[in-house]
C-alpha cells in the first residue's frame, strides 16, 4: 500500500471515472463495482445540499437541482468532517452557473436558504428582552452596544424574493416561477428561541442593524441610519429589534 | 445529568424524524445510536432533542468520518468535536470504522476500502491509538462492508485481531457487513468468526441491504434501506450462539419506516438475545 492508492482512488471518486483506481483491484472484472463508492460520495453531497437548500430545489425541480449540486460538489467538496453545514458558497456558485441564467434571482433564494440553515445551527443564546432595558435611563440605553443575536444573519438581496421564499418554506407550492424586477431587499433571519424567523427590513433599519453588528452603540447606529435615510425611525427600529429578539443579551445588565 | 439506569440490550439508530417517538419510547434495554457528524453544530434544536433523549435512554456514538484507515492522522478539529460530544452525552459505547474517507483536507462522505496490508495495519493502529488517547476511552472498530478485493489484501479477521491486540480497542461486529462480504467477495464467515477475538466484541450491528441497481444480486449494497434480511437474522443467531449476547443495534438510514417498525425489529433482536441469557456490555 502506498499514498498512490489513496491518490488514485480519490481521483476516481472526484471524476466518477473508475480508470484511475483500476490497477489497485485484485480482480479487474470488478471495475464496475467501484461505481458504488463514486455514487455514494457524490449522492451524499448532493442530498446534503438538497436538504440545506430546499427552496432552491423546489424552484428548479429535483432533476435540475442534482446536476447543479454535483457541479458545486466537484468545485467545492466538503472540507470538514460533516455535511451538516456543507454548502457555504452555493449562492455564489449559482450566480455563475450558466444553466440557471433564466432564473436570475435563484442565488438570492439560495442566500435565504443558507441564512436559515446557519440560524438553525447557531449557538443557543437568550436574546435581549424589552424588560432588560425598560428600567435604564435614556443615556444608558443610548450608550448600549448590544450587537446581534448569534443566530442573526442580515442579507441585502438584489431581488425582492423573501415572499416567494417564505411561501415555499412554509409548504406552499402554488407558484414555481414568477415575474420579478430587480430591487434591493433587506432581510434578517434569526432564531431567538426554537424556531427560525425572518423579516423584511426597510433600508434605514438595515443600516441600523448592520451598525449594531459592527459593535456601534444604539446612538451611533441611529445617527448613522438617520444620516442616510431621513425617514428612519430609531425608536421603532429598536423596539422591533427588542420584541423580535434579534439583539444579543450579552452586553446588558 | 445522571445516566439512565439501564444497560443497553437492543437499540435503534436515531434519526431526527423519530426524535419525539424516541423520547417517549420505553422498553427494557432500549438505547439509541447517533452519528456524531450530525451533531457538530454550535447549538440548535437537534442538540436540545438529544439532551432530552439522553436523559431517558443510553446513547452511543458511531462515527463515519474519522478516516482511521486513511494515510493521514485523525483531524484534530474533528477529534475536538468528538470530545465535546463525549463530554456532553456520556455515551455508553463509541465506535468507528475500518475505512477511510479523507485525503488532505477533502472529505469523501462514504466508507472507503482500506488495503489490508502490513503498512496499512501500522497506520490504522497509529490512528486508532490517537483517537483513543484523545478521547481517553476505548473505541470499537466496525468490520467493513466489502464490495471489492484490493491488490495486496490480507485477511480481514487477522487485520482486526491484530488491531485489537496492538491498540486495546474493541470490535463492533456488523453482521450485515459480514454477510455481504461472504456474498460479494466470497470470504469464509465461519473462519472469520473463529479468528476474531470474541471477547473484544462490544457491540453488534444489524441492518438491511439491497441488490445493486446495475449488477443485481451479484453485488449486495449495505444501504441500511431495508428491514434486516432473513439470512442476516440467521447469521446473527450463529454469532451470538458463538460469542454470547452483546448490545445489538438496528441500523436504518434510508427508506425510513415508522418508528414502530424499527421498535418491532429491535424486539426481534431482543428476543433472540434473551434466549441466550443476560446481555452485558463486553469488558475487553
Amino acid at each position: 500500500m502506498s499514498r498512490q492508492f489513496y491518490d488514485d482512488f480519490a481521483d476516481a471518486l472526484r471524476s466518477g471515472d473508475h480508470e484511475a483506481a483500476l490497477p489497485h483491484l485484485e480482480r479487474p472484472g470488478h471495475a464496475a463495482r467501484l461505481a458504488v463508492y463514486c455514487n455514494n460520495v457524490a449522492s451524499s453531497a448532493i442530498e446534503a445540499l438538497r436538504a440545506a437548500y430546499p427552496v432552491v430545489n423546489a424552484l428548479t425541480g429535483a432533476r435540475f437541482f442534482s446536476p447543479m449540486a454535483k457541479a458545486f460538489w466537484k468545485s467545492s467538496p466538503p472540507r470538514t468532517r460533516s455535511l451538516t453545514g456543507y454548502g457555504s458558497g452555493f449562492a455564489e456558485f449559482i450566480d455563475g452557473y450558466q444553466p440557471v441564467r433564466t432564473l436570475p434571482y435563484l442565488a438570492d433564494i439560495a442566500r435565504l436558504d443558507r441564512a436559515w440553515l446557519e440560524a438553525h445551527l447557531a449557538a443557543d443564546a437568550s436574546p435581549c428582552r424589552p424588560g432588560q432595558v425598560a428600567q435604564l435611563p435614556p443615556d444608558r440605553i443610548a450608550a448600549l452596544t448590544p450587537g446581534l443575536h448569534p443566530s442573526a444573519r442580515l442579507l441585502c438581496l438584489a431581488w425582492p424574493v423573501h415572499g416567494i421564499w417564505q411561501r415555499h418554506r412554509s409548504g406552499s407550492r402554488d407558484e414555481r416561477r414568477v415575474a420579478l424586477a430587480p430591487e434591493a431587499q433587506g432581510v434578517l433571519v434569526w432564531r431567538p428561541f426554537g424556531d427560525v424567523r425572518s423579516v423584511v427590513l426597510d433600508p434605514g433599519s438595515v443600516r441600523f442593524i448592520a451598525s449594531l453588528d459592527e459593535g456601534q452603540s444604539l446612538a451611533e447606529a441611529s445617527e448613522d441610519a438617520l444620516a442616510q435615510y431621513a425617514d428612519f425611525d430609531p425608536a421603532g427600529a429598536f423596539e422591533a429589534a427588542l420584541t423580535g429578539g434579534y439583539l444579543s443579551g450579552d452586553a446588558l445588565p | 445529568m445522571a445516566l439512565p439506569d439501564t444497560s443497553p440490550v437492543a437499540g435503534i439508530s436515531l434519526k431526527p424524524e423519530h426524535f419525539r417517538s424516541a423520547l417517549e419510547a420505553r422498553a427494557d434495554g432500549l438505547w439509541f445510536e447517533i452519528h456524531p457528524e450530525n451533531y457538530v453544530s454550535e447549538g440548535g434544536p437537534r442538540l436540545r432533542w438529544l439532551d432530552a433523549i439522553r436523559e431517558v435512554h443510553p446513547l452511543s456514538l458511531h462515527g463515519v468520518a474519522m478516516s482511521l484507515g486513511g494515510p493521514d492522522r485523525p483531524d484534530p478539529h474533528h477529534l475536538a468535536n468528538w470530545s465535546r460530544l463525549v463530554d456532553r452525552y456520556e455515551p455508553v459505547l463509541i465506535s468507528e470504522h475500518l475505512a477511510w474517507s479523507a485525503l488532505g483536507d477533502v472529505w469523501f462522505p462514504d466508507l472507503l476500502p482500506v488495503p489490508m496490508t502490513q503498512t496499512a495495519l501500522d497506520i490504522f493502529c497509529r490512528n486508532v491509538d490517537i483517537m483513543q488517547t484523545a478521547l481517553g476511552r476505548q473505541i470499537l472498530i466496525e468490520n467493513p462492508a466489502r464490495y471489492v478485493r484490493l491488490e495486496g489484501d490480507g485477511d480481514e479477521a487477522d487485520f482486526l485481531a491484530e488491531t485489537v491486540r496492538r491498540t486495546g480497542c474493541g470490535l463492533l461486529l456488523d453482521v450485515n457487513n459480514l454477510y455481504l462480504g461472504a456474498q460479494n467477495i466470497g470470504f469464509d464467515v465461519q473462519d472469520w468468526l473463529r479468528r476474531i477475538p470474541a471477547d473484544a466484541v462490544g457491540e453488534i450491528h444489524l441492518a438491511g441491504h439491497e441488490a445493486d441497481t446495475g449488477l443485481g444480486e451479484h453485488l449486495l449494497i449495505d444501504t441500511h434501506g431495508a428491514p434486516v434480511a432473513k439470512p442476516v437474522w440467521r447469521l446473527f443467531e450463529t454469532v451470538i450462539a458463538l460469542i454470547g449476547p452483546r448490545p445489538t443495534l438496528i441500523e436504518r438510514d434510508t427508506h425510513l419506516p415508522a418508528f414502530g417498525q424499527l421498535m418491532a425489529e429491535r424486539e426481534q433482536a431482543a428476543r433472540r438475545l434473551a434466549s441466550l441469557g443476560t446481555t452485558t456490555v463486553a469488558h475487553v
